[in-house]
């Protein structure tokens, strides 16, 4: 297999207005064609849009409207996980010779469909992401006797990351008392608990070893790779432990032949705050049981080691775009251009993604 | 429409089993997911407990499993405070684009 890098990237601001998709898959690959050396149209072979939007065709419509006659162009979709799903596709294209460089562009509007999958009749009634949101924080409250104030700080924190992230849907302070004040969704749940679906679009290319450096002097490596579905249906979940990203972490770090210990900044799944605390721990990245003193004693001393960007919750949560915006920030990051968001010292950063309340998850291990 | 949801309009909760595993299916599926065999449609315990539970405004939402081992998100009818592992019996189904789950604490 051939090594493969990101060696460039582009977002688009994240927004509650309506944008149509096209516009937004535009948009950030404008922002690759606009800030990557040597690249042309003619030398992308593959196009690969992420995305739950219901438009056909779409990186056909994507190549079309910038100008590439790829000999790869598909679309991936995987609920929230999207993102991160189509970048593997890509890798897989590259590492096995079949393509040299591929864009890969991710976008969904504010009212995609993703959020809700219909077949799931296990559901029942309770069809949006809260409810499961409000199992898992229900269960974690319980075993491990986590406090409103201790999921209220993953919220605070990731806010405070997102003002220095200029792609940001929110840019606004709030207090840990704002937080747990906030609306009642559920009796476990408050409003800034919870990620909202947004616009946005996040891009990046991915080039092999025998091309990345001609588009970057930083290629950033792409070491380790873990995607795992244990099921499509929420109720045969453990509400405990993401099980899935256990799996799909394992498999990743064992690839980059690493371990938590050596990750120096992980861009983590915040659907809801308590999805931030669950994967600290189930990816390794925290010995305690319980992560919530480990994340109040980042928000305590400004440590951005985790959701450096504001994670979901902060920069808000575009379907097709997230994993890919995570991926984005860890590349900028590993090359020292996170400006007011760099984490000192970074050779190895993390991205765990996940769709439908872990049913499934996909984690990456990217190395300067 | 499925016949499941269509059976639940009727009053009956019935599920995909495979004879062949002797397991239900669950969510309903034509053919078993162990073995591929075709399932058949067999009805369920209603009875079962409760795994997990939360509230939005005056309703009690939970994660019930059944005798059959079949897990379902659904409600509890009144006012009652539920338990973690109490015992419940699915009351009442309806259809209205998802399948409702109703159930009484006993």
């Amino acid at each position: 297999m051939r090594k493969v890098a990101v060696v460039g990237y582009g977002s688009s601001n994240f927004t509650k207005d309506e944008i149509p998709v096209e516009t937004l898959l535009l948009e950030s690959t404008k922002q690759i064609f606009d800030t990557t050396r040597n690249i042309s149209q003619d030398l992308i072979d593959g196009v690969i849009v992420s995305t739950n939007d219901n438009s056909k065709y779409l990186a056909a419509i994507l190549s079309e409207l910038a100008g590439i006659k790829p000999k790869i162009a598909h679309s991936v979709e995987h609920l929230c996980s999207s993102g991160s799903n189509a970048a593997i596709s890509a890798y897989s294209y590259i590492a096995s010779g079949l393509a040299d460089v591929v864009l890969v562009a991710g976008a969904d509007k504010i009212n995609n469909t993703g959020q809700v999958l219909e077949w799931d009749k296990t559901r029942g009634e309770f069809t949006h992401p809260i409810f499961w949101g409000s199992m898992f924080t229900k269960t974690h409250k319980r075993k491990f006797n986590t406090t409103d104030e201790e999921l209220a700080i993953v919220s605070a924190k990731n806010h405070k990351h997102a003002l220095d992230n200029p792609n940001a849907y929110s840019h606004k302070i709030h207090t840990i008392s704002e937080i747990m004040n906030s609306k009642n969704i559920t009796d476990d749940l408050r409003l800034l608990d919870c990620s909202y679906p947004c616009s946005g679009s996040s891009s990046i290319l991915l080039a092999s070893e025998d091309v990345a450096t001609k588009f970057s002097d930083e290629p950033v490596w792409i070491s380790g790779v873990g995607q795992k579905t244990n099921s499509a249906s929420f109720v045969k979940n453990e509400l405990s432990v993401l099980s899935s990203s256990v799996t799909a972490s394992k498999y990743a770090y064992d690839m980059a032949k690493t371990c938590p210990a050596e990750i120096d900044v992980a861009e983590i799944h915040d659907a809801f705050t308590v999805c931030e605390l669950m994967a600290i721990k189930d990816l390794g990245l925290s010995e305690n049981e319980n992560a919530s003193d480990y994340v109040r004693d980042m928000f305590n001393t400004g440590n951005r080691k985790i959701n450096p960007r504001g994670g979901l919750i902060g920069a808000g949560h575009p379907l097709g775009a997230t994993g890919i915006s995570q991926i984005m920030e860890i590349v900028m990051q590993l090359q020292n251009k996170a400006e007011k968001r760099q984490v000192c010292g970074v050779k190895k950063g993390l991205i765990h993604n996940m769709s439908a309340a872990a049913t499934s998850s996909t984690v990456l291990i990217l190395e300067s | 429409m499925t016949k499941f949801d269509e059976k639940l309009l009727n009053d009956k909760f019935i599920v995909s089993f495979c004879q062949n595993c002797q397991k239900f299916v669950w969510p309903p599926s034509s053919q078993c997911s162990i073995c591929h065999n075709i399932t058949v449609w067999k009805e369920s315990s209603r009875n079962g407990k409760i795994l997990e539970f939360s509230k939005k405004e005056n309703c009690y939402f939970c994660l019930i499993e059944t005798f059959d081992s079949i897990r379902v998100l659904g409600s509890i009818e009144g006012p009652m405070i539920p338990k973690i592992g109490q015992s419940v019996e699915l009351s009442k189904y309806s259809y209205d684009q998802n399948p409702k789950f109703i159930f009484k604490l006993v």
